[in-house]
């Protein structure tokens, strides 16, 4: 534990909240990360090529509980920090990469709800982002002594070059311009738009006088544009992570499936070219989302090939190099030293204010492994929870010891269904079998 | 074909040697023509007799010449001063079907007299020498019992005698009709009630024998005496409405044997008839011997119940009846449909065991001395080799019927066919032993959630582990009884090499039952993947989504795949492992300490309630990094009040030229790289962060 990392009482408890929960922290998750370092190192540096105005595409592969959204989350932060806007969403079966019934409108309204920024990192960025843009085109224009339109029009020229782009710098301009004119109704509507909440074209140009809407077709194309114009507003990228990437993986009809993974090859050739300036996508999926070569998207013979694993990567070389990184589940060792880190942030970073020692953490998995069994480090969700909550009672009784309190921790399986009998799962067994 | 033998002969205590005429000392001659004079004499059980030089021990004969030749001679009685030929030529001659012992030629003499120092078992016996022994028997039990005690104490033991005629000569109906209305007569006769203590016997079923059996009936239950088989089935035939439809459908030796049968399993001692009104029976006895006519013997008259007039006395006998009808129902179902359908294959399988033939018999005493190797009890057999040792059973329907009528002998087999489980073609079979395999209830809840486990345990190649080891867990699970315990068995013998197919079937079925039954099932699941020797990750990974389905585990500690996996690993972890991953989540910790540098304060900051360092003290409110005139301005503005609604903070940035998100927007990112928190939180209200403000204008 490095013994020199101190941290606010407002991270630690956010933290800890978000642990004591079940939820994977939207903060501070550099504080308990354990192991991955070559992962986490080549995210950084995706990332930064981003930053850099390059592209970058990335599949995260685990199995259920090893991680992937804590890891993914990270990520999120990490491109926050590095000034980056960040757009996350989860799949499901209303909101995909392809459709034609609303379903890719559906995302981007998701992603564009949950845009972030370092200053608002809990989304709702988009606003600021625009308004910043207006900013600093005004201040441009005053100091150059030309109208504001006329700056706004000669930064949103680069947008026009885009597919898409000209009514995208016409909405971002009609905002400017019912602001002058105090009209709340079009500045509503500006951001209706970009939001992907116009769902006819008449109405777009009625209110906007633009002729396009952001539709189930042009979506990547809208989000080519936000890439740029977020970086024309100062921010430095645009990275969109998407999760539960299994969703497409259930699709049950074939061509669904397949004009889906159509759009990810389109993605990842745009990113792998160099297409896109300032863009990155982060998708996390389960194993069999990536290898089942009959559903997952080795199913796609022009994806299996660019996501195929190195053949030379075995017996202990590794190469992340590729697009596809694997994160392995935990292992008690790395649960062990995740107990460390949450009891150092627990206290503070004051090693002397440790509530349990090392004998303690070991009593604590033991008793895990009792009432859970190897799911305690593989889907370590429930045995976290009920580690802090074990702080928190010894925390405020001084007097107690972690042996007397830990018979007293429930420790309820994580994912399984409580009472009635869940069905919703029972597609996944088709593939457990053929595995 | 073995018949049984004349009981065990004691060792004489009075020996008679009746020498030929001529070879005798004049002395003796003379004494035993005096002890012969009188009809002959009744050569007992216990006594010896040489005739013609043929030694002949056990008796049951009359031995003597006629003294009165006014009198019919009793065809029977052995006159030793005829002669017999022990090497004649004519002993081929074809004897006429009724004959006297005087008019047959001396070979047939010595055939016969042979035949009586034999074992007397000989199927091949003319029915005339049957007759000849049989004369003796009737003379003894209808003439003699009634004048002579010893006569009356030997009427047991030579009723005994007639079954065991019956049951090897029984096919000459004349002499069965006879010999069965003699028993009758001889129950009727005995002053002291026996049993002959057999299952197969009958009584004749003739109109003429009813008053005989009416009377016989009678005299049970005066005396209060459990009914022999024999007599039971004697009244049900004669009364049973039920039992005389199936004599009118179907074969009678079919009922009668399986009324026998299933009698004595029914009822061990027999049941008692119930006393009715007395009333006056007058029963006479037709006798097969010409020479007794006109005798008082031959009628009986007695005080006793009625049983005849009372159906209520009749009722368990009728139910018997009425189960023994079913019992053959099908089978004669399948024989109507069928012509010749005695001879075809699978009529047997549709006879109650106790009907098979000797081959058949044979056949299920192979399959027993096999499921008797068996430490399990239990014997898988292929389809093939179930072919072999029934080669008659081909149809699936045969399997049925063959699986019902080994219920009968306590054999089970599964696929539980008669409980409705298909049969897959091709598919292996188990039979085995259990006691009583109607009391396998397959119905309960507790049996469905038992089954269904090994359904559940072989998706998931549990089951493939030692038989010991699963039956041994089988044999823990003490809510079901010991029949359905050893179906289970089998089942999970059958089960144990299906192979490994989705379990989302049967979990679906599963998850029907009640909670608690889940519980258990999904526990004794996991304790066979406990004990399984065979269990991997796959299994686990079946049993996880298996337990899903069942929607059992959150909140049970020995209902997750891992626990028991886990529980048997044990906690042991690699030092080594932890030194290296604490390296290494060091080096990335400050890796991302870089990244995250303006969050991470040294330890002599806020924490410690000291000033903040020297670094953070430099950085002056108007001195943050990126703002212009206008943001700056409207911060000095903002800072002046705690807290802003969104409108007022709007018009204030307006004011300044500025829009109010893009304005905090700005301003917050540079307050991030300048202190590392936002001033301005919130969104409506929006209020100034004090300890950011606090540290901007340090």
């Amino acid at each position: 534990m490095n013994p020199n990392l101190r941290f606010r009482p407002k991270d630690r408890d956010a933290l800890l909240r978000s642990l004591r929960a079940g939820v994977v922290p939207r903060a501070g998750q550099h504080l308990i990360q354990v192991g991955r370092a070559r992962e986490v190192e080549t995210l950084i540096s995706d990332i930064d090529q981003v930053a850099e105005g390059g592209a970058a595409f990335r599949l995260v592969i685990g199995e259920y509980g090893a991680g992937k959204t804590f890891f993914l989350n990270l990520v999120r932060s990490i491109a926050l920090e590095k000034k980056l806007v960040v757009a996350a969403a989860d799949l499901n079966p209303d909101r995909r990469l392809q459709g034609s019934g609303g379903q890719v409108r559906s995302l981007y309204a998701e992603l564009m709800r949950n845009l972030s920024t370092r200053s608002s990192p809990d989304g709702g960025g988009l606003t600021g982002i625009i308004e910043q843009f207006i900013n600093t085109a005004q201040y441009e224009a005053q100091a150059g002594g030309m109208p504001t339109n006329a700056a706004l029009r000669q930064k949103l020229v680069a947008l026009t070059e885009l597919v898409g782009g000209y009514d995208f710098a016409q909405v971002v301009a009609c905002y400017w311009q019912a602001s002058q004119d105090g009209n709340e109704q079009v500045k509503s509507a500006a951001i209706q738009w970009l939001r992907g909440e116009f769902t006819t074209k008449t109405e777009a140009r009625q209110v906007l006088n633009v002729r396009s809407i952001v539709d189930d077709a042009s979506v990547y194309d809208q989000l080519k544009l936000i890439a740029s114009f977020v970086r024309l507003a100062g921010f430095r990228g645009f990275v969109v992570t998407l999760d539960e990437m299994v969703n497409l993986y259930k699709l049950p009809n074939s061509n669904a499936r397949s004009s889906n993974y159509e759009q990810i090859l389109r993605i990842l050739n745009d990113t792998l070219q160099g297409n896109v300036v300032g863009l990155g996508f982060i998708l996390g999926g389960t194993p069999e989302f990536l290898t089942d070569t009959r559903r997952g998207l080795y199913s796609y013979p022009a994806l299996q090939g660019r996501l195929g694993s190195n053949p030379f990567a075995k017996n202990g070389f590794v190469d992340f190099s590729g697009p596809v990184i694997q994160l392995a589940s935990l292992t008690p060792e790395e649960f062990y030293v995740l107990l460390q880190n949450i009891r150092h942030v627990h206290a503070a970073g004051d090693s002397t204010r440790y509530l349990v020692d090392d004998e303690g953490l070991q009593g604590f998995m033991a008793h895990c492994q009792r009432h859970l069994g190897d799911r305690y480090f593989r889907t370590p969700r429930s045995a976290i929870t009920a580690f802090v909550n074990m702080l928190a009672v010894l925390e405020q009784n001084e007097t107690s010891d972690w042996s007397s309190v830990l018979n007293g921790i429930p420790l309820p399986v994580d994912g399984a269904p409580m009472g009635p009998v869940a069905l919703r799962d029972a597609d996944n067994e088709l593939t457990l079998v053929r595995l | 074909m073995t018949y049984p033998a004349a009981p065990a002969i004691p060792a004489p205590t009075e020996p008679v040697t009746i020498e030929q005429y001529p070879g005798l000392p004049e002395r003796l001659r003379l004494r035993v023509r005096a002890a012969l004079a009188n009809s002959g004499q009744w050569i007992s059980r216990n006594q010896v007799c040489t005739v013609g030089g043929i030694r002949i021990a056990g008796g049951w004969f009359y031995v003597g010449t006629p003294s009165d030749l006014r009198k019919q001679p009793d065809p029977g009685l052995i006159d030793p001063t005829l002669q017999v030929d022990h090497a004649g030529e004519d002993s081929c001659r074809p004897l006429p079907h009724r004959t006297t012992y005087a008019e047959m030629a001396p070979t047939s003499r010595y055939d016969y007299l042979s035949w009586l120092a034999s074992a007397r078992v000989d199927p091949s016996l003319p029915v005339a020498y049957l007759f000849l022994y049989f004369y003796g028997l009737e003379r003894r039990i209808v003439i003699e019992a009634c004048r002579n005690e010893s006569a009356q104490a030997e009427l047991p033991e030579i009723a005994a005698e007639l079954v065991r005629l019956i049951e090897i000569y029984g096919v000459h109906d004349e002499f069965r009709k006879y010999a069965e209305v003699l028993v009758a007569w001889t129950h009727l006769r005995s002053r002291v009630p026996f049993d002959l203590g057999t299952a197969s016997m009958a009584l004749p079923n003739c109109s003429s024998s009813r008053p005989l059996i009416r009377a016989l009936l009678g005299r049970f239950a005066r005396d209060q005496i459990p009914l022999p088989p024999y007599v039971a089935l004697a009244w049900v035939r004669a009364c049973s409405r039920c039992a005389q439809q199936q004599l009118g459908s179907g074969p009678a030796e079919h009922f009668d044997v399986l009324f026998l049968a299933r009698y004595s399993q029914r009822f061990c001692r027999g049941i008692v008839p119930r006393r009715t009104d007395s009333v006056l029976l007058r029963t006479s006895y037709a006798p097969a011997s010409n020479a007794i006519r006109n005798d008082l013997s031959l009628t009986l008259d007695q005080v006793v119940p009625d049983v005849f007039r009372s159906s209520a006395a009749l009722e368990p006998l009728e139910r018997l009846a009425g189960t023994v009808c079913g019992e053959l129902k099908e089978y004669e179902k399948y024989v109507r449909r069928r012509r010749e359908a005695d001879a075809a294959a699978g009529a047997v399988f549709r006879l109650p065991y106790v009907l098979w033939p000797a081959p058949q018999k044979s056949a299920v005493d192979r399959l027993l001395s096999r499921i008797e190797g068996e430490p399990s009890g239990a014997a898988k057999l292929s389809r093939a080799e179930l072919t072999e040792i029934f080669p008659d059973c081909a149809t699936r329907s045969d399997f049925v019927a063959l699986a019902r009528s080994l219920a009968t002998c306590n054999l089970g087999f599964e696929p539980d066919v008669l409980a409705g489980v298909r049969l897959p073609a091709k598919s292996p079979v188990v039979v085995f032993a259990c006691a009583d395999v109607d009391a396998a209830d397959r119905t309960s809840l507790e049996y469905r959630a038992a089954q269904m486990t090994l359904t559940i345990a072989a998706r998931a190649g549990l089951l493939r582990s030692s038989t010991e080891t699963v039956r041994v867990e089988i044999q823990s699970w003490d809510d079901l009884n010991e029949m359905q315990r050893s179906r289970l068995v089998a089942l999970a013998l059958l089960l144990s090499d299906r192979p490994l197919t989705s379990s989302k079937r049967a979990c679906l079925e599963a998850a029907k039952l009640p909670y608690d039954a889940r519980l258990t099932l999904a526990k004794r699941v996991l304790q066979l993947r406990g004990v399984s020797e065979t269990g991997d990750s796959y299994a686990d990974a079946v049993l996880s989504k298996a337990m899903k389905l069942l929607g059992v585990g959150p909140e049970e500690d020995d209902c997750t795949p891992h626990v028991v996996a886990a529980r048997r690993a044990g906690i042991s972890l690699d030092l080594s492992r932890i030194d290296a991953l604490r390296q290494e989540t060091d080096g990335l910790a400050q890796r991302l300490g870089r990244v995250f540098a303006d969050r991470e304060l040294d330890s002599s900051d806020e924490l410690s309630g000291k000033s903040p360092s020297a670094a953070v003290a430099k950085r002056s409110f108007g001195a943050i990094h990126g703002l212009d005139d206008r943001h700056f301005d409207f911060i000095r503005a903002a800072v002046l009040r705690r807290e802003w609604t969104a409108l007022e903070l709007q018009e204030l940035a307006q004011t300044f030229g500025l829009f109010l998100a893009g304005a905090i927007t700005h301003i917050n990112e540079a307050s991030l790289d300048a202190v590392g928190e936002s001033l301005l939180d919130g969104s409506d209200p929006i209020s100034i962060n004090q300890d950011t403000l606090k540290e901007l204008t340090s």
